[in-house]
């Protein structure tokens, strides 16, 4: 990390939209966030559609998309989150980066992801106390979760499922059809 | 899925000048630039042909080879580490770029400019086309990305690097990436 003068998630905070739109704060450094694909923005809305609907019927918590929190000073916005009841109380309706971690976050793959720089924000999200961690591989039909039952790829006709969201669960290949 | 009109076939990628061919592959009919390996990468690929040559040989198992492009149903792909094994013998041609068979065993270590995508769509077609394990050892993240018969695993640094194609070979993770 040779940076000079990192921004802090204060300074991002701060930045005019037209500098912090359509960016993370990753190390310090505004890093572009990759335009997604018709598809990738379908499967983002489907989970949300289907998450949100039960969440909120069971009053587990909330759902949101591409919201940025806080981790460790990065400021990472996954393409949908959830945190639990007990968090909203963090939640500040008038900041762009929320101060506390989802419990659960997910990532689609975009064409322009590298490996590299996925699998880092999965492992960071984990550390800074988000739970459980999903990729979606629209290509490959796959879900990489990182969870703390451990690490595992999941094809097509296992489950999205989470402790964390009882009662919820659904195919992954009837995601991936429904697009 | 070759729906190509006009690719090019791995008899034409054979014949093209070495300066063509050189750091490319093959795929769906295209050349596809291979991104140019750091010394990271290099090292890690080096130490895992040396361990895995020297059982292998020892043990008369097969032939490993690295930066070897195969026949992947049309693709010509050169995966970092591969191991065939001596079943596979009589049909290695040292004469040909491109070996007309599958490898048993491939490996990838990810490179800083390998898309998620990309690499996981090499790691699918390789089995589909017969190779029975693939690795992809990512070194920034310590894991392995495992695609066998057996299911695909995530790996990370306290478990083995150890596959039943090469029977007695074990070395834990970890230990590799500590080594570079």
């Amino acid at each position: 990390m040779p940076l000079v003068s990192p921004l802090t998630i204060d300074d991002f905070e701060r930045l005019p939209d037209a500098l912090a739109l359509n960016r993370e704060l990753v190390d310090g450094e505004l890093v572009d966030v990759s335009g997604n694909t018709g598809q990738h923005n379908a499967l983002r809305d489907l989970l949300i559609a289907l998450l949100l609907f039960y969440v909120k019927e069971h009053k587990l918590g909330k759902v949101i998309s591409e919201q940025e929190y806080d981790f460790d000073g990065n400021a990472y916005g996954p393409d949908v989150t959830f945190f639990r009841t007990e968090k909203m109380i963090l939640a500040n309706g008038k900041l762009r980066v929320q101060r506390f971690v989802p419990d659960l976050a997910i990532e689609i793959v975009s064409a322009n992801d590298t490996f590299e720089k996925l699998i880092e924000k999965a492992h960071r999200y984990r550390k800074c106390g988000t739970q459980g961690v999903w990729i979606f591989s629209i290509d490959s039909r796959e879900a990489y979760v990182y969870s703390p039952e451990g690490r595992v790829i999941l094809d097509e006709n296992a489950l999205f499922q989470s402790s964390l969201i009882p009662g919820f669960s659904i195919r992954i290949g009837d995601l991936f059809d429904r697009l | 899925m070759s729906r190509l009109t006009q690719g090019i076939t791995i008899e034409e990628f054979e014949q093209l000048p070495h300066a063509l061919a050189f750091n490319h592959e093959l795929v769906d009919g295209e050349l596809v630039d291979v991104s140019g390996n750091t010394l990271g990468h290099n090292r890690f690929r080096e130490y895992l042909i040396r361990l895995l040559s020297e059982w292998v040989i020892k043990n008369q198992l097969g032939e490993v080879v690295s930066e070897q492009e195969y026949d992947f149903d049309g693709n010509a792909h050169g995966p970092d580490v591969t191991f065939f094994r001596t079943e596979k013998m009589p049909l290695a041609n040292d004469k040909l770029r491109v070996q007309r068979f599958v490898p048993d065993l491939a490996i990838e270590i990810v490179s800083k400019n390998d898309t998620f995508e990309k690499l996981i769509e090499k790691a699918h077609p390789y089995r589909k086309c017969g190779t029975k394990e693939v690795w992809i050892f990512s070194i920034d993240s310590r894991e392995a990305y495992v695609y066998s018969p057996e299911g695909p695993a995530i790996l990370d640094e306290d478990a083995l690097f150890q596959s039943s194609l090469i029977p007695g070979f074990s070395i834990r993770i970890g230990d590799l990436f500590d080594r570079l």
